[in-house]
């Protein structure tokens, strides 16, 4: 059996692109994310929260992932918000030390709103 | 200690990562229900995942043709899991601790996987073993933890 794992984008409030991944993201999955962040930061989209209440489990190399895109959407002006994560997947995130990194909220809404509005 | 019945199983998956979630399931089955709590048997899932994910991709190169087996063993100090390949030599215990603050500050993508297993596991060893057909064993061991 191959591990399941689903992710979708919607935009949102606040020019966001809130990005719901679910199921396991493993070394397996891992390059579905990559190839769905890349292809929305190519698309000029650099203000992202990642909505993980879905998400059941991540491994190392999901986590990789975000490493790869942080740095580019800073310097954009946008970052990447974590949100809504289950216990067993921000464990994982907190043996690592990636708090110190990444912004995490416990809803998406919070997440959200946490990037400045955008002048109109 | 409830649940901690001595038991061992064992399973062979091919050395690519669409295996790896089946053997997440099969580890948690025979984890859980064995006096650690959520926390230690995600933690212990996570290491074996790791550890396989290395072999399966640095290893063998996601090759179906080769083989990982793993044996899980349940006793009434811990759990000992043999993990064991016949890709090129490489002893995770005596490779250089991840400098993890470092990592972060590079920004880096990979490489995480040895710092988490050394995170959730007390021990980790590696045997070569030697023979016509050599192979690596490596042995991670959670030990329990009970209060005082």
């Amino acid at each position: 059996m191959s591990a399941s794992f689903s992710v979708t984008p919607r935009p949102a409030e606040r020019h966001t692109v809130v990005v719901s991944v679910a199921g396991q993201l493993d070394a397996h999955t891992a390059s579905d994310l990559e190839t769905a962040l890349y292809g929305l930061i190519t698309d000029g989209s650099n203000r992202l929260v990642i909505d993980f209440a879905g998400l059941d489990y991540i491994s190392s190399a999901g986590l990789g992932v975000f490493m790869v895109f942080i740095e580019q959407v800073r310097s954009a002006g946008g970052d990447i918000k974590l949100a809504a994560m289950q216990p067993k997947v921000a464990m994982v995130f907190d043996l690592l030390g990636f708090q110190v990194l990444f912004e995490m909220y416990p809803t998406v809404d919070e997440a959200i709103h946490a990037f400045p509005e955008v002048a109109a | 200690m409830s649940g901690a019945v001595p038991h061992r199983v064992a399973t062979s998956i091919a050395a690519e990562t669409s295996q790896l979630a089946s053997l997440r399931d099969f580890i948690r089955t025979h984890v859980a229900g064995s006096g650690f709590n959520d926390y230690e048997v995600n933690g212990i899932v996570l290491a074996i995942d790791e550890a396989c994910a290395n072999l399966i991709l640095h290893g063998y190169g996601n090759d179906r043709s080769k083989a990982i087996d793993i044996t899980v063993d349940v006793s009434p100090s811990g759990i000992r899991i043999d993990i064991l390949d016949s890709a090129t030599s490489f002893d995770p215990s005596v490779a250089p601790r991840p400098d993890i603050g470092r990592y972060v500050a590079d920004r880096r993508r990979g490489g995480w996987g040895i710092a988490l297993i050394s995170r959730v596991m007390d021990d980790i060893r590696y045997t070569p073993i030697s023979g016509t057909e050599p192979k690596n064993r490596l042995t991670l061991i959670k030990r329990r933890h009970v209060a005082p």
